[in-house]
């Protein structure tokens, strides 16, 4: 933040010696955010706008700087701990050791504590007509999950529902109907029984293959992987990007269905499907061709990491097309049964040399056999095979 | 077109109103984390030399519109810091009495419109003004800031050639600190400057760089003389940067740290400080007791604003519609 900070930029009373730090409103929609990390530990000196921890809201991970310079002598939160916005979370005092009161009420001048809570009356309303009032992040998440929000006790303002709420549900409630890293062996395996015969006996799957040509996306990831040792981007990655970037081209793939309206989809997000110990988790990918190529891998990355952790990536998107690869164990190819909510699956198998007759001459050649399973009363064959058109174009242009 | 000479008390007044930009953004920031403030904000600390140079070139009765990032203009264009901080408290005693926030910073009485948050929004009203004061045949004219995020948006396009047409007394100015939130500017737009963009409308446009207060200064004086004499708009460009992300909420992770630390040592504030001791007309002391009365100055305006009464709910409608 600002670099001149020469004059006393208003202490408040004078005679304090004790300074209670806050978090900040930082939110778009939430106005609280999760503590990432303590920058500083208590006996630390800051200066003025010195950075003293580092948050997580809603958008972004930012970090909260000291409106004022001291010493660090009790931090009020821990780690992972969610605080509302204008809660105190530090006490600073001037000097490294003396004695301070162990209120933590913030500056009697607050007037963002009175707002927020007006701010959130306005925008939570209780449940109206079967409508339950959640962050849009726990509406996400549980939506992921297939957990219904009706089944959840909120703890914010008015019974609104958090993320945290889905969460300690999940948790409390193992035998929920989903697919999930932190369940039970044996209940993971039951769940998803029920997801996938759920699935192949309502779903009319169909199947479409191709082999795709990879020589140019093989060519361009080797290049990527020798400039960026610490980003390497796998087949996986490339398929997902690539999927992405046709699924955006093919607005007959991206159609969703809603109590048998269709609406036409924006984004091009897509599930793809993770292998942890407990089972699979399927984890959303909103718009993966939209990134650069080095923030697109940058969130691959962190969110299977956060998936074989045991934890709950960040939801977002909502996708109609999942992608599962078995291609790293040396399968030629396969076909997947479509996650409930999605139109189609995408079952890629390895990537292999094969010599194919072009031109009158043998050449060799990179393919990958890919097989989509769709559903049949949201798309067709030709949607899915002009969809693998697209797909080709977009490997051979990463 | 010879340019006045500045003097050495209008140069330290360029200088204290930078500072007082620069600390009337630092004040809210503090106020903002210590919870006292309500709302979000956006600040624009490291752009002092684009808003102070070109106020700085303005006369009474000039019009000028600004963007949901007003707070430096308005302290540039002389409006009083403590009803600038009053209306950031949503004070009856601010600007727009309490009713507009950080977002809608002016006072068309002293010769700044009230901010407009849309991207470009300020464009069309600028020019607006600049078609009643030709038609009027006051000598006056309109500046309008905006950011680079604004010069992609088709009321750019369409409000400059208009201006361009009927030769109106407006200065468009963009201040591009190279990110329309978080895009870089290098991404959505061709041509290298938003100033060659003025040859498309048959106009003079200029890049100047921003950080440097004189240069602002005085490209904003000679296309002020060029649209007082009826020769018609010009567009500026000025090459700045903010310190801060777009927002409260923005951590500016798009940028990289040594990009920020390249323009950090570009600082206008410091720019100014190390040119002017070395030729003596500022010493250590004098920065000192500028600091400290600019400082006062904003105890003051804080200490005015939380003792002011907040608007009545019966006030809901007034100065809504015109009498």
């Amino acid at each position: 933040m600002p670099l001149l900070r020469l004059g006393a930029a208003d202490p408040g009373d004078q005679r304090e010696m004790k300074h209670i730090i806050i978090m900040p409103d930082l939110g778009q929609t939430s106005s609280e955010a999760k503590i990432v990390s303590w920058l500083k530990q208590p006996g630390d000196r800051l200066a003025m706008g010195e950075a003293l921890l580092e948050v997580e809201t809603d958008k972004a991970t930012m970090e909260v700087e000291a409106y004022i310079g001291g010493f660090l002598r009790r931090k009020l939160a821990n780690e992972g701990e969610m605080v509302a916005a204008s809660n105190p979370v530090a006490i600073l005092t001037d000097t490294a050791d003396e004695d301070f009161d162990q209120d933590v009420r913030p500056n009697p001048k607050s007037v963002a504590l009175t707002a927020t809570v007006a701010r959130e009356q306005a925008v939570a309303p209780v449940a109206v007509g079967g409508n339950v009032a959640a962050v849009p992040a726990a509406r996400a998440l549980a939506k992921q999950l297939g957990i219904s929000l009706s089944k959840i006790r909120g703890t914010g303002p008015q019974g609104l529902i958090t993320k945290a709420d889905v969460e300690g549900h999940v948790s409390q409630h193992e035998n929920s109907a989903s697919v999930q890293g932190s369940l039970h062996q044996t209940k993971a395996r039951e769940a998803m029984a029920a997801l996938t015969s759920r699935s192949k006996s309502t779903i009319p799957h169909f199947y479409v293959t191709v082999d795709l040509d990879m020589v140019a996306a093989e060519a361009w990831r080797s290049s990527w992987n020798q400039n960026h040792a610490d980003l390497k981007a796998s087949i996986n990655d490339c398929l997902v990007r690539a999927a992405s970037a046709a699924l955006a081209d093919s607005p007959r793939m991206n159609l969703r269905v809603v109590e048998g309206k269709t609406e036409q989809q924006s984004s091009a997000d897509v599930l793809v499907v993770v292998g942890v110990d407990s089972g699979l988790l399927l984890i959303s990918v909103p718009d993966p061709h939209a990134d650069l190529v080095r923030a697109f891998l940058q969130r691959m990355k962190a969110a299977v990491h956060s998936a074989k952790e045991g934890k709950i990536p960040a939801a977002g998107g909502s996708p109609l097309l999942a992608i599962s690869n078995l291609g790293m164990f040396g399968v030629r190819e396969f076909s997947a049964i479509i996650p409930p909510g999605c139109n189609a699956i995408l079952a890629a198998g390895s990537v292999r040399e094969q010599v194919v007759w072009r031109d009158g001459r043998a050449d060799a050649v990179k393919v990958c056999t890919v097989t989509v399973s769709a559903d049949h009363r949201v798309v067709d064959g030709i949607a899915v095979a002009k969809f693998l058109e697209r797909m080709q174009f977009h490997l051979n242009s990463l | 077109m010879t340019l006045p000479v500045l003097t050495n008390d209008q140069k330290l007044g360029m200088y204290r109103k930078m500072l007082l930009c620069r600390h009337f953004e630092d004040r809210v920031n503090s106020l903002f984390l210590q919870g006292r403030m309500p709302g979000t904000i956006h600040q624009a600390q490291g752009q002092e030399g684009c808003a102070v140079g070109v106020c700085e070139a303005l006369q009474q009765g000039d019009m000028l519109t600004s963007t949901h990032r007003p707070h430096e203009h308005a302290v540039a264009r002389g409006i009083p810091v403590k009803f600038l901080m009053a209306e950031l408290f949503a004070k009856s005693t601010g600007c727009c009495r309490g009713k507009g926030g950080s977002m809608h910073m002016g006072d068309a009485d002293r010769g700044m419109l009230p901010a407009i948050a849309i991207v470009g929004g300020g464009i069309p009203l600028a020019t607006g003004y600049a078609l009643s004061f030709k038609y009027l045949k006051r000598p006056n004219i309109a500046a309008c800031f905006f950011g680079d995020g604004a010069v992609n948006e088709g009321i750019f396009h369409e409000t400059v050639n208009m201006a361009a047409i009927w030769d109106l007394p407006v200065l468009f100015v963009c201040e591009n600190n190279k990110y329309g939130a978080s895009t870089l500017i290098d991404s959505v737009m061709k041509v290298k400057t938003v100033g060659a963009r003025a040859s498309a409308y048959g106009i003079p446009g200029q890049t100047v760089d921003g950080n440097d207060v004189f240069a602002v200064y005085q490209a904003t004086y000679e296309a002020g003389e060029r649209a007082r004499s009826g020769q018609g708009p010009t567009l500026l460009e000025l090459e700045t940067y903010r310190f801060a992300g777009h927002s409260r909420s923005d951590p500016g992770h798009y940028r990289s740290k040594e990009e920020v630390a390249e323009w950090k040592a570009k600082d206008p504030i410091a720019r100014f400080e190390t040119r002017y001791l070395a030729e003596g007309l500022l010493t250590s002391d004098l920065i000192a007791s500028y600091r400290s009365s600019v400082e006062q100055e904003l105890n003051e305006a804080v200490e005015f604003a939380e003792s002011s009464p907040s608007p009545m709910p019966e006030e809901c409608l007034a100065d809504v519609y015109a009498e």
